[in-house]
């Protein structure tokens, strides 16, 4: 069953109690609130994902409740709970649904040690991924949103897993977080783009999610073998400029933006050296999202594997 | 006064072409190094050698003289890998 087949109704009393079990990739979230936002926002943004029967497993039970006050000039807000624990201060009611976003990212970050946990979006095709690492405001989320716009499978747009035992990506296929300007720029991309409620006055401006593609959240379970690797900076102005980018910087940049790659020790050592091993690197900047995109189109997995037979054939 | 002998900690080498990336397995810490910092550490770790002995390795593979100056260099070095975990002195 997927949450489309809910009705709003259904889903909103189902999200109060019991809460439903939302499979996202290789995680599932038990989540329970009664604050109509999220729910609003899960049934806009996740319509496509599986939900789960009522089993009491999940890698995440997490509630989101409404604080009250007798004063009533003290605007509403949410506060989040990951089991028992309460992490954060609560933040406006308004803010509830990226509010989930960023905690169930958080729960992702913290915890999923199984998996080599990078702070990059990941995009696939033909089932080889480019992963697009870069800070906050870099536009890692605003170019992974117009590469699915035209046809790359969304791997995820903020935390790129990888499999220690395989090296692949596994997909989260989560909606992608856009904000300020990159919610019209993308809009202009693509018009028909589904967006959940635009939140203003968050601590990061103005924040959308975009509905991920059905596609992608179908072969959400279809790892991705790491081909490329683009460190995306948007300018204002100027022509688009694609640089090599030396492995050893790459690695070290990855090293230090991984969520736990000091505490896998030796074994994130030798899932980051494979994947930089395997990958073409570059630095990126543009300013304009169509020759990026024709770039990217022009990307050949078979070029790798011609230069690695030459490489072999020489040794030999 | 005893001089000093040198090693490494055991090393996880990485590298690609003059880039080479080592990771410590007793800090759990990963250093990119320069060319001449690794070629340091792969002598100290094949074997321990005072810096005077790894001075002379050094100048011998680049065709230079371990003059003063030269291990002048080789005691700084010694003194940033040690404050960075990547050799200790043979006890």
């Amino acid at each position: 069953m997927q949450i489309a087949h809910l009705s709003p109704t259904q889903l909103i009393e189902r999200i109060k109690d019991p809460g439903i079990y939302i499979e996202t990739g290789p995680f599932t979230i038990h989540l329970q609130t009664a604050v109509a936002h999220i729910a609003e926002g899960i049934r806009l943004l996740y319509e496509d994902f599986p939900i789960l029967e009522n089993s009491g497993v999940a890698d995440f039970h997490i509630s989101f409740i409404r604080t009250r006050s007798l004063r009533p000039w003290v605007r509403p807000e949410v506060r989040f709970r990951l089991d028992s624990e309460s992490p954060f201060a609560p933040l406006p009611l308004e803010q509830a649904f990226p509010m989930f976003e960023w905690c169930f990212n958080w729960c992702i970050s913290r915890h999923a040690n199984q998996y080599l946990v990078i702070h990059a979006a990941a995009v696939e095709r033909d089932g080889y991924a480019t992963i697009l690492p870069g800070p906050p405001g870099s536009g890692k989320s605003t170019l992974c949103a117009a590469l699915v716009i035209r046809g790359w499978r969304l791997l995820t747009d903020e935390l790129t897993l990888v499999a220690p035992a395989t090296n692949m990506i596994a997909a989260l296929s989560r909606p992608i977080a856009l904000k300020n300007r990159s919610i019209d720029v993308i809009r202009s991309i693509d018009p028909q783009t589904a967006f959940g409620p635009i939140c203003q006055d968050t601590a990061k401006g103005a924040v959308g999610h975009m509905r991920p593609p059905t596609e992608s959240v179908l072969h959400v379970g279809d790892p991705a073998l790491p081909r490329w690797i683009v460190f995306p900076t948007y300018k204002t102005k100027g022509a688009m400029n694609a640089r090599p980018m030396s492995k050893g910087q790459t690695f070290m940049w990855f090293a230090r933006s991984s969520f736990n790659y000091t505490l896998l020790g030796l074994t994130g050592f030798e899932v980051l050296s494979n994947l930089v091993d395997r990958a073409d690197c570059f630095t990126l900047e543009y300013s304009n999202l169509h020759d990026v995109i024709e770039w990217f189109d022009g990307f050949d997995p078979r070029e790798l594997a011609a230069a690695a037979n030459s490489a072999h054939a020489s040794q030999a | 006064m005893r001089v000093l002998s040198w090693t490494t900690p055991r090393l996880v080498w990485k590298s690609w072409g003059e880039e080479v990336i080592v990771f410590n397995v007793a800090s759990g810490n990963t250093h990119l190094l320069s060319p001449v910092a690794a070629q340091a550490l792969r002598i100290l770790e094949q074997n321990p050698a005072t810096i005077f002995e790894l001075s002379n390795k050094l100048a011998g593979s680049a065709s230079v003289d371990a003059d003063e100056e030269f291990i002048e260099h080789v005691e700084k070095l010694i003194t940033n890998l040690d404050e960075l975990g990547l050799v200790e002195p043979v006890s």
